[in-house]
């Protein structure tokens, strides 16, 4: 089929979202707070490498842990969720596919964010 | 696309990834996009890590089973760099969003940091927690 | 480093390049040197080729431009290129050269090793040979308005600007739309239809940094988008394509900046 839509159609295309910054803004809160959350993150990670089931537990129910693994999973939950959909929407064209990514990408962001903070809880106070 | 051409035969796209020489900032921002995949990926090990905890000694002792083993140990290690690179990468492109070090060589100083800021962290952090 | 992929990758059908002519005007001098060059002829009825060029760099000018206009000359006067300045100010002969995107008129054959491969530039619709369609471009840099608007009456001489506000031009105004840069972005090749590029972005920071322009929220309004805006990633081929040496990558950090103002 013969494109003969004009260059002025097609360069205005359906004119601007009027959004945009939201996500930009967000995406870079939660990169430099997440900097600082990851090293939290990776100490406590690397104080657990070597110790057994009790001292563990013991010190995921330190409430500075449970704090910083809360918050780190909710930061990466969005961050997480705002850089899949700017690669979805950079790679995939197809208007169908692109809706099922982006709620897929919605809802796992959301189970790993849930779940990760559920199970932080059940330690820290059902351990 | 606008225009007409006399020719019923579609106009050919001019060759761009296929020809375009490598440039440093261009690698490390597919680095970033594909460690930010891989940390996406990866979640799921860190929220298997803390459900086996939850769940009890013995799920946690078979999370340590399958972690402690040779290919789950290239995950975690593969993991790792992954992380810290695109926490680097986050700080290069925090700086350049800035409009900071845009010129060169300071937009390559920045990539090449990036690069070796990663694999010294993860060197240094493995050397240091690796259980002996 | 030439790309890792190999010539076809990816490529559809109508835009696989084949094996093209060997024009051999070798005369086995040291001082030959080879270039292959991107050939498309639209009433052909056949797809691009890669033509293969021997020519005498101690006959021929410093230039890559030199270099083709001895080709038209010489060897095939069928080959089509856009110049005219020959003096990198008017932007005509950009092209995807040794793997970057520059002016042929400022690249010196010299500075290149080996054969010299030259493209037109990068994922724009060729039209023939190594001309390129830039209706959708210019377009697009219509879209952003690239004049002075103001509502306030113009004073009976000049608009008045402090040399500070003048300053703020620099490294912006200077921009000569060869759209090097833009074919040099990988963002403008996954999304060029949405998104607008780095030259025309570039544009678009001159205007709203102009101290003289009423426009600047309607401006602002005009980009703020995930596509049109939001697809620069910061990638930097732009900034290092530029033959004039101008920084598209921190014009759109400006714009980015510009909108999260505004909200916050």
């Amino acid at each position: 089929m013969r494109d003969f839509r004009t260059s002025t159609a097609l360069a205005r295309g359906l004119g601007a979202a009027g959004n945009g910054t939201r996500d930009f803004w967000h995406q870079r809160v939660t990169s430099v707070l997440g900097v600082l959350l990851i090293a939290g993150v990776l100490i406590v990670i690397s104080t657990s490498v070597g110790a057994d089931y009790d001292e563990v537990t013991n010190l995921l129910s330190n409430p500075l842990a449970v704090i910083v693994l809360l918050l780190a999973l909710l930061n990466f939950c969005i961050h997480m969720r705002i850089g899949m959909q700017v690669v979805i929407e950079d790679y995939v064209h197809g208007p169908v596919t692109k809706a099922l990514l982006l709620i897929a990408n919605t809802g796992f962001s959301a189970v790993i964010g849930v779940a990760g903070a559920a199970a932080v809880l059940k330690i820290a106070f059902a351990g | 696309m606008a225009g007409t051409t006399s020719s019923s035969r579609p106009r050919p796209t001019a060759p761009h990834l296929q020809v375009y020489r490598p440039t440093l900032t261009m690698t490390m921002s597919i680095a970033h996009r594909l460690t930010g995949i891989a940390v996406y990926i990866g979640t799921i090990v860190f929220v298997w890590w803390l459900i086996a905890i939850a769940a009890g000694r013995d799920a946690y002792e078979s999370f340590l089973d399958a972690l402690g083993s040779i290919p789950g140990l290239i995950v975690l290690f593969g993991l790792t760099w992954a992380v810290l690179h695109h926490a680097l990468g986050g700080i290069r492109h925090l700086i350049w969003d800035t409009g900071r070090a845009h010129t060169y060589p300071w937009r390559e100083y920045l990539a090449r940091a990036n690069l070796i800021g990663s694999l010294a962290l993860t060197a240094i952090l493995w050397a240091v927690c690796y259980p002996r | 480093m030439r790309s890792f992929l190999p010539l076809n990758f990816g490529a559809d059908t109508v835009s696989r390049i084949a094996k093209g002519k060997i024009w051999d005007t070798s005369t086995g001098d040291k001082a030959t040197r080879v270039l292959e060059v991107y050939r498309y002829d639209p009433e052909s009825g056949r797809g691009p080729r890669l033509d293969v060029y021997h020519i005498d760099r101690k006959s021929c000018g410093p230039m890559v431009l030199d270099a083709l206009v001895k080709i038209k000359n010489e060897i095939d006067p069928t080959l089509t290129f856009r110049r005219s300045c020959r003096e990198g100010v008017c932007g005509s002969c950009s092209m995807s050269i040794d793997g970057r995107n520059w002016l042929a008129c400022t690249q010196p054959i010299d500075d290149i090793r080996g054969t010299i491969r030259v493209f037109p530039l990068n994922h724009f619709l060729v039209m023939k040979d190594l001309v390129v369609d830039q209706s959708h471009v210019i377009a697009q840099h219509r879209l952003i308005q690239p004049w002075l608007k103001s509502e306030t009456p113009g004073p009976e001489r000049e608009r008045l600007q402090s040399p500070e506000d003048r300053a703020k031009l620099d490294g912006f105004y200077e921009c000569i739309l060869c759209f090097s840069c833009t074919g040099g972005c990988p963002s403008y090749w996954w999304n060029g239809e949405r998104y607008l590029g780095p030259a025309v972005l570039l544009q678009a920071y001159r205007w709203l940094v102009d101290s003289r322009d009423e426009a600047k929220g309607e401006r602002l309004d005009t980009l703020e988008d995930p596509f049109r805006l939001y697809r620069c990633h910061t990638i930097m081929n732009c900034t290092k394509t530029c033959p004039k040496g101008l920084e598209p990558a921190k014009a759109i950090a400006r714009i980015k900046a510009m909108l999260v103002e505004r909200q916050h």
